[in-house]
């Protein structure tokens, strides 16, 4: 064989792989992008609330249908979430939907008075615990195959420092040497409530990688 | 050599978390079942050559739910009610919403339970002045006969100067008891105080989505 025929050849060779190569990735994009939307409309058809960590809008967002409840990053003054960062660590890439594992309530405070809450039950014969809505202050959340996140709730459009406890901070430490990282987020006392109360009743958490 | 054996016994003790475990006891949450709906709809996944075909026909399908316009928030979890849009935040109001009580007629042994549903709903109507017709359960829980004319129903003092229905006999309305907003005492729809009432009879046009949470 003529070396020009071998240079033709090789080059047609390479060209066939590359297109080849291009066509198994514009069918894994298509494919990829199947599996997302028809997540999406399954959750859309839920009627139920589910959390979405979008790493297009670097946002965590709260909705229900297809409308945003809440935008964590909309409440002003809180420090902000690096949702990149987060959703590196749900493990597999391949999958869209997590559920939570486990909620650690660190600190709450009641909503209302004890007095108050006595006067309305015996007013409408009912059990006081049924009205009464405990803030919580700061909880934990672990996801299946994800990170663990801590959320501190502030008065709205207060940001304070987040105190974290020697004890949880070594508990942390020596958790990253077991590939579970964990982050940290403040925000108001509703969006921490409305967060810690539809993650308790199960709601899912879409993660949307690009 | 002692304090590194001491050292490491203590790290390891923190590592099955059995040292120093944290002092609130952790909510375990199992999987939710609605993960194996997902995973039974993934599995069916079209052929190659009806894949683009799906894929155009889901992007049309999720843009038609995207709200078009305001629409409002009600969450149950926080006794809130919002106006916004998917950037903003117009209005923001404390309400009440379903106690989540129970009532049993001891007679027929018909139950209720007093939540407010959630889900997706739009306004239906707009009433001025409405009157509200009790239902049985309003009498039971008084320990009252329930009345066979619908005249001895109707109660014109209660639901305050405006209603927003959304549907199933739901509604957004006024309460005679505005101390109470902010807690979970309604037997289903949503309270609001007067002047809030007043600002969504007059903003939120029928038709308008409900997202109540």
């Amino acid at each position: 064989m003529s070396s020009k025929s071998a240079l033709f050849l090789a080059v047609f060779a390479l060209s066939q792989c590359t297109a080849l190569a291009g066509g198994d990735a514009a069918a894994d994009s298509l494919s990829r992008e199947w599996m997302l939307l028809t997540t999406q409309n399954e959750l859309i058809k839920l009627n139920k609330p589910y959390l979405v960590l979008d790493a297009k809008s670097d946002a965590m967002t709260l909705k229900l249908g297809n409308a945003i409840v809440w935008t964590m990053q909309e409440d002003s003054g809180t420090a902000k979430l690096p949702v990149r960062s987060v959703i590196e660590d749900f493990q597999p890439d391949s999958t869209l939907l997590y559920s939570v594992e486990m909620l650690r309530l660190m600190e709450y405070e009641p909503r209302f008075p004890d007095t108050l809450l006595e006067i309305v039950s015996k007013a409408m014969d009912m059990d006081p615990s049924l009205l009464q809505r405990e803030i919580p202050v700061a909880f934990e959340i672990k996801w299946y195959n994800g990170p663990r996140l801590l959320v501190h709730s502030t008065p709205e459009g207060t940001p304070v420092k987040i105190e974290v406890p020697f004890r949880q901070k070594l508990h942390y430490w020596l958790e990253g040497f077991r590939g579970v990282e964990h982050f940290e987020v403040q925000t108001n006392r509703e969006i921490a409530l409305t967060l810690y109360r539809i993650l308790k009743n199960g709601a899912l958490t879409f993660v949307v990688r690009s | 050599m002692k304090i590194a054996l001491i050292v490491l016994i203590v790290l390891a003790g923190l590592m099955v978390g059995g040292v120093f475990a944290l002092a609130e006891k952790p909510v375990t949450i199992a999987p939710p079942e609605t993960l194996a709906h997902f995973d039974s709809v993934l599995s069916v996944k079209p052929g190659e050559k009806d894949l683009a075909k799906e894929v155009k026909r889901l992007r049309k399908d999720i843009e038609k739910t995207i709200p078009k316009s305001k629409y409002i928030v009600i969450d149950s979890q926080t006794n809130h009610a919002y106006y916004r849009s998917a950037d903003s935040v117009f209005y923001k109001a404390v309400c009440s919403t379903g106690s989540g009580g129970e009532l049993t007629d001891p007679k027929s042994g018909k139950k209720w339970v007093f939540h407010t549903p959630s889900g997706v709903f739009a306004i239906k109507n707009k009433i001025v002045e409405p009157w509200w017709r009790k239902p049985d359960w309003a009498f039971i829980e008084e320990g009252e006969a329930v009345p066979t004319s619908n005249a001895d129903r109707l109660d014109p003092n209660v639901m305050g100067d405006y209603a927003l229905g959304f549907g199933d006999g739901y509604f957004i309305h006024g309460t005679l008891y505005e101390r109470l907003l902010g807690m979970s005492v309604s037997h289903g729809c949503v309270r609001l105080g007067s002047d809030d009432l007043k600002f969504f009879y007059d903003k939120v046009p029928i038709g308008t989505g409900v997202y109540v949470l």
